[in-house]
């Protein structure tokens, strides 16, 4: 009997309507632990290259880890990953909350969902009673309708339900997965996956926590932690101010995405930031299981242009960058408003975001008119930009061509359109600006994901004495923020690797190494802890560095080159004005350092591990499914 | 007591990179915090004498004090 986790993996083939549990054992947990490893691991052997991401070929991984559901702040997220419709190279998004310890509890570590229902179904998971049940009650529901009715049909108020919405219905490609309308697995289009297989929703409930190895050790651990959340800086931050707490650092640092990624300043960020979101929508803070930095907002407005319910989630950070000052728009009720109808219709905010800039930059340039797209659509209209997303998400009009992602509705639009048009292997862009923090550059390109602002820890925060907080990497000198030479690449590497246990371990970024509260040494006891396991840091950055690896060979096996490795135009253009004007990043230095990181990584010079570091990693079944 | 604070980033472009303060004692970093007229979720990392430190840190007659801001991301 395991510690930590169930052992049980359980298959659901859609087509057939079957089941079945696979118990694949300690050594491959080892192997894998959980979250991106898992999911990267079941893409590459089901998968063979090539497939639809719409057809009913692809694969959906919903996974938890060896620690998920543990009694300790931020050990409740899970990953949920399949080939992406967004970019059609691998997509992965991550969500917190309370699914992935419910999915604990009711036995099983992930699930694994092929084939394509003949009608709408959704999954039930009621402490390891499987079953597939009808979705016609519940097609066509928004997000907080579904949750409702699920509970109704289930007769279970306390289920978690990780749901599609209209728009993953509708197959827009940047649809996301609702997890009891408080938590997104927004990026990647996830949830149009879920629509394309007529999976409406899965339905967990579940009672038997996993056994701990040594529940008093983590219980110590977990106190711990508790505290040091209450005073260290960043959790602290989080907990006031939730993610809005970055506006006011991005702007005045000169780095807040502003008029499509094209400035770094924006002249109404006051009204963006915190203090004004408290005083005109802030309701009350959130959090997700057994969490104590409650970072989550909730937000309240009775104004009839943009109307705000508790219920349906209030806008995070980059929410407020995609849908605020990178649309000129310096109203947050309306970048809530924008968020919520995102949140009910299920479609990824920085996506949603995003196209709208591509919209209003066509239409500043005359490529796209008032009767390309049915109204007017300047910077900073508001109400616009609230009318845009329900066209998106309902495919009316020009949301139609939009919900197809930005490459494909560039392509569409045609007239020039495509240079207005900015995504990292068809993925478009969290709100931040790589030229004030090369690093996260760095993450921006080399993502299987596309452009992912959560690929490495941002840059800034190490510069000075932040260092410190990598000192059990090896990193013994400062970051310096704009610099792209060989120290930015060891630190990338570094980062990269710390980073990306949080998606193995399915560990909130917020609560874990290395800027916010755990320490790594602490992080490798509580993992000693849960499972039992006599690991190390190094085993877990090993694991760390597979999982990498198996996404990066997911789209070798896609025909993805070292091309794609990139960053946007745009960033190689000087910063107009603000603190960081005339900055860009040099474009001949930036691919110096990506070619410096294939060989850092012992990959070759197109970025493809080789022979070598598969066997290095235990991955060399890997060229068996090239 | 004489502080020496070191600021980074935007905390820099608002008050100099270096500014020497003069606090009662006793005092603590949030206490330096306030007399600058920062939020203390202004700051990310908190170093003292090369020390990582939070807000509780206490502060002495001829500290170092390091202010890095959030700027970080996620």
């Amino acid at each position: 009997m395991p510690f930590g986790y169930n052992g049980k993996i359980l298959h659901v083939n859609l087509t057939s309507g079957e089941f079945n549990v696979e118990e694949p054992g300690e050594q491959w947990y080892r192997t894998y632990m959980g979250g991106s490893a898992i999911a990267s691991y079941y893409l590459l052997t089901l998968l063979k290259g090539g497939e639809d991401p719409l057809g009913p070929d692809n694969v959906l991984v919903l996974a938890t880890s060896v620690v998920s559901g543990a009694p300790i702040s931020g050990y409740n997220r899970f990953t949920a990953a399949a080939k992406s419709p967004l970019t059609d190279c691998f997509g992965e998004s991550e969500a917190a909350g309370y699914f992935a310890p419910e999915l604990k509890f009711a036995g099983y570590d992930a699930i694994v969902i092929r084939g394509k229902a003949q009608k709408p179904v959704y999954l039930t998971i009621m402490d390891g009673e499987v079953a597939l049940r009808d979705a016609s009650n519940v097609w066509g529901l928004d997000n907080f309708q579904t949750l409702e009715k699920i509970k109704e049909e289930t007769g279970d108020p306390k289920v978690r339900v990780a749901s599609i919405g209209p728009a993953g219905e509708k197959l827009v490609r940047f649809a996301c997965i609702s997890n009891n309308m408080e938590h997104y697995n927004g990026r990647c289009g996830m949830g149009c996956v879920m629509g394309s297989k007529n999976l409406k929703a899965v339905v967990v409930r579940g009672t038997r926590k996993p056994e701990l190895a040594d529940p008093d050790k983590l219980k110590e651990i977990s106190k711990w932690h508790r505290e040091r959340i209450k005073i260290h800086p960043p959790n602290k931050g989080l907990s006031t101010a939730g993610t809005s707490v970055l506006v006011k650092g991005l702007n005045a640092t000169g780095i807040l995405p502003t008029r499509n990624f094209s400035q770094g300043v924006f002249d109404q960020h006051e009204n963006l930031e915190w203090e004004n979101y408290e005083k005109e929508i802030f309701h009350k803070a959130g959090t997700c299981y057994m969490c104590s930095v409650a970072c989550k907002r909730q937000v309240k407005s009775d104004d009839p242009e943009f109307p705000l319910d508790p219920r349906f989630g209030g806008p995070e950070y980059e929410t407020i960058g995609s849908m605020g000052s990178n649309l000129l728009n310096g109203n947050i009720k309306s970048v809530a408003r924008a968020n919520q109808l995102c949140n009910l219709a299920g479609m990824d905010t920085i996506s949603a975001g995003n196209m709208i800039a591509f919209v209003m930059e066509c239409f500043e340039n005359g490529i796209l008119t008032k009767d390309d797209i049915g109204r007017d659509m300047p910077w900073g209209d508001a109400a616009g930009i609230c009318w845009l997303v329900e066209q998106m998400a309902e495919r009316r009009g020009i949301g139609d061509i939009l919900a197809e992602g930005m490459i494909r509705a560039a392509a569409k639009i045609g007239k020039g359109s495509e240079k207005y048009a900015f995504h990292i292997k068809g993925s478009d862009l969290p709100l931040h600006d790589g030229r004030g923090k090369t690093g996260m550059a760095m993450g921006y390109a080399l993502s299987s994901t596309g452009a992912d602002h959560v690929e490495c820890p941002h840059d800034v925060a190490f510069q000075g004495e932040g260092y410190k907080a990598l000192s059990a990497l090896g990193i013994t000198e400062p970051v310096r923020p704009l610099d792209t030479d060989a120290d930015k690449v060891r630190f990338f590497h570094l980062g990269q690797l710390a980073w990306g246990i949080n998606n193995l371990l399915s560990i909130c970024n917020f609560c874990s190494v290395p800027i916010h509260a755990m320490t790594f040494h602490n992080l490798v006891e509580s993992v000693r802890a849960i499972t039992g396991w006599d690991t190390s840091l190094f085993e877990i950055l090993r694991a760390s560095e597979r999982s990498l690896v198996m996404s990066r060979m997911f789209n070798v096996r896609e025909g993805l080159g070292p091309e794609e490795d990139r960053v946007i135009s745009r960033w190689h253009e000087p910063m107009p004005e603000g603190p960081l004007a005339g900055r860009k990043i040099d474009e001949k230095a930036f691919r110096q350092a990506i070619d410096l990181y294939y060989e850092v990584c012992g990959w070759d010079s197109n970025g493809r591990p080789g022979h070598a570091k598969l066997v290095d990693l235990d991955l060399e079944w890997i060229q068996e499914r090239m | 007591m004489m502080v020496s604070v070191k600021l980074y980033a935007w905390l820099k472009q608002k008050k100099g990179a270096v500014v020497t303060l003069c606090l009662p004692e006793p005092s603590v970093v949030a206490d330096l915090l306030r007399e600058m007229g920062f939020a203390q979720h202004d700051v990310c990392v908190i170093a003292v004498n090369g020390v990582l430190g939070h807000y509780d840190t206490p502060l002495h007659n001829g500290d170092k004090v390091s202010l890095i801001p959030f700027i970080c991301g996620g």
